[in-house]
């Protein structure tokens, strides 16, 4: 049975007669993808009946856009239906683009642009997920909110809605401020993976330099103080990542689309706009060393040979570099590209012995990966990363990571809910 | 015994009144963007319900709801009002003290399915508000917005399905992985 069937929809709100949904109970029951289809309708219709009774008790927010523009006119006419409908839903889309696209601004434009041309991975620099969602309230929502949202009201979110890039960078990672004359600091660690055994994570996170001090709250930004985004510092920020083929047998980076990334998993640069100040980016990749034991459940992509590819290079990898961190950037308003190269090496620490900010950030990576049901989700589980995140919690001023706990032990009251 | 019977009209228009007056207000508020003229609307509607004697049929749903889209569409007509701005609302949010950030977030991800129904072609708010605020059958959605229960089963399912792929859109903060094109 094809999944876009407007069929499902309804067997899946109780819509159809006993025959028709007899017909249709022996499919769904045929096919896992047609029955998460269904549990995925249900839970959004859930959703859905909860935010409308919400606005019946609050009805003072209601939508100020009248639907009446087009609503009138055109409700019997039959050509609506077949021609106009497609036609309505690409008006609405491209109007949509178009906002989108002013809200962006050039900056956004022109990191696409840059995205575009260079042809590397692009991951964020900008990590305040708050900027999105108060900026534009068509925004999509930060993951974690939705997600944190889904939790709180019974229901495990849809797995298209759990990414775990975002879910790392909600929450802020105590970095050291920049020296003075870096606009970033640049902050490696490696260390055990917790989820694999023979395997090891490591956590990449820069920050920008604070010179914005007085605007910042921990971060995080009250909705009313946003007017502008902070000063950039930097911009043409590029990352590449060179891992030690000597040293390193595969490697992934976390979260993105892992469907995008089994197809392009060589690639190890990673590209950006500009980086303000304040701002931090946290970025995972999980390694498997040479030599020891590829665990084939985890199925971590195996690593270019060409890295490692320079007379310097190829001199050095008979050392115990197991990576080169490169960074690439501009002054604001230079032209000139100025390049910070990091080589890291693997002290062979244990996960038991990592920072707090490491173990928590691979909490959150985990906690993400099981919601999502990730082929790499490894041997963790819910109470693993409830562990993992009471130790990493830290000083948590703010009560962000206490939260974070709360609704790890929330999600896994639905686990066993689910399978009893 | 007529003072009886006027007694259980009355109850039963009591009744009537608690359960529908405030879906019948959002949803004509819905259509014509303005919360007063919603009031209007559903007043109106009430006390051609109530003339009618239509408020006897055990059903009730369908009538108050078709009546009131019919209303609502009818003053959209008469004043052509494209669209308002409820400034009194903008004011009074402007004059709100800053929420700490999480209260702020909670808010957010608490209308957020709303918030993108409202970017939905017209057709779709109306049928997906009958469906999940007034939990309306594909039938009576039909009825109330002069179609048939399949395009009404077509309209929902397409904005499930709009509604699904916006929220797993990532944040537009984050640019997301762009593989190489090779």
């Amino acid at each position: 049975m094809n999944p876009d069937d407007p069929k499902l929809t309804a067997y899946a709100l109780d819509e159809l007669d006993e025959a028709e949904r007899a017909a249709i109970a022996h499919e769904v029951a045929a096919s896992p993808e047609v029955q998460r289809e269904v549990q995925e309708t249900q839970t959004v219709a859930r959703l859905l009946r909860a935010d409308f009774a919400a606005e019946l008790k609050h009805p003072a927010d209601a939508t100020k856009a009248p639907l009446s523009a087009n609503l009138g006119d055109i409700r019997d006419d039959p050509w609506f239906w077949t021609r106009a409908r497609p036609l309505a839903i690409a008006a609405v889309l491209a109007v949509f683009a178009v906002i989108g696209l002013a809200i962006f601004g050039s900056n956004k434009l022109r990191e696409k642009e840059s995205a575009q041309t260079d042809q590397r991975t692009t991951v964020p620099l900008r990590s305040s997920a708050v900027e999105a969602e108060v900026e534009d309230t068509q925004n999509p929502i930060a993951s974690y909110a939705i997600v944190r949202r889904f939790i709180n009201d019974g229901l495990l979110p849809p797995r298209d809605s759990v990414r775990i890039e975002e879910m790392i960078n909600y929450f802020t990672y105590d970095y050291p401020r920049p020296k003075p004359d870096e606009p970033f600091s640049i902050n490696v660690e490696v260390a055990g993976c917790p989820w694999a055994n023979s395997h090891r994570l490591v956590r990449i996170g820069l920050r920008g330099r604070e010179i914005a001090d007085s605007v910042m709250k921990t971060g995080k930004l009250v909705a009313e103080q946003i007017d502008e985004r902070p000063p950039t510092i930097a911009k043409d920020v590029k990352i590449q990542v060179g891992f030690n083929s000597t040293r390193v047998a595969s490697y992934r980076l976390l979260g993105y689309d892992e469907r995008m990334l089994r197809n392009d998993f060589n690639n190890n640069e990673i590209d950006a706009g500009e980086i303000g100040a304040g701002h931090t980016v946290t970025a995972l990749y999980e390694v498997a060393p040479a030599g020891a034991n590829a665990n084939p459940a985890a199925r971590v992509p195996p690593v270019d040979p060409l890295k490692y590819s320079s007379p310097t290079e190829k001199a050095r990898s008979n050392s115990n570099e197991m990576l080169t961190l490169k960074l690439r950037y501009k002054e604001p308003d230079g032209d000139k590209s100025e390049l910070v190269e990091r080589p890291v090496m693997d002290d062979s620490r244990q996960f038991a012995n990592a920072s707090p900010d490491f173990k928590f950030a691979a909490a959150v990576a985990e906690f993400g990966m099981l919601l999502r049901d990730s082929q790499f989700k490894g041997s963790g589980t819910l109470g693993a990363v409830l562990e993992w995140a009471q130790e990493g919690k830290g000083i948590d001023s703010n009560g962000y990571r206490a939260g974070f706990l709360e609704l790890v032990r929330k999600a896994e009251a639905l686990e066993r809910g689910k399978k009893s | 015994m007529p003072d009886g019977n006027a007694n259980a009209d009355s109850e039963r228009m009591q009744v009537l009144l608690r359960r529908f007056e405030i879906p019948l207000l959002q949803f004509a508020t819905r259509i014509t963007g303005d919360r007063e003229r919603a009031r209007d609307v559903v007043q109106e509607t009430f006390v051609k319900f109530q003339n009618n004697g239509a408020f006897q049929s055990p059903e009730p749903a369908t009538w108050l709801f078709t009546v009131c889209r019919n209303g609502a569409l009818n003053v959209c007509r008469k004043e052509r009002r494209m669209r308002y701005l409820d400034e009194e609302l903008i004011e009074s949010r402007e004059d709100k003290q800053p929420m700490p950030f999480e209260q702020l977030e909670q808010q957010e991800a608490a209308g957020f399915l709303l918030r993108i129904v409202a970017t939905l072609p017209p057709r779709q708010q109306e049928v997906i508000q009958l469906k999940f605020q007034n939990d309306l059958s594909y039938q009576q959605i039909a009825e109330i917005t002069k179609t048939t229960a399949n395009n009404v089963g077509v309209l929902i399912h397409t904005a499930l399905k709009t509604l699904r792929q916006r929220y797993a859109q990532p944040a537009k903060d984050f640019i997301p992985f762009t593989p190489k094109t090779t």
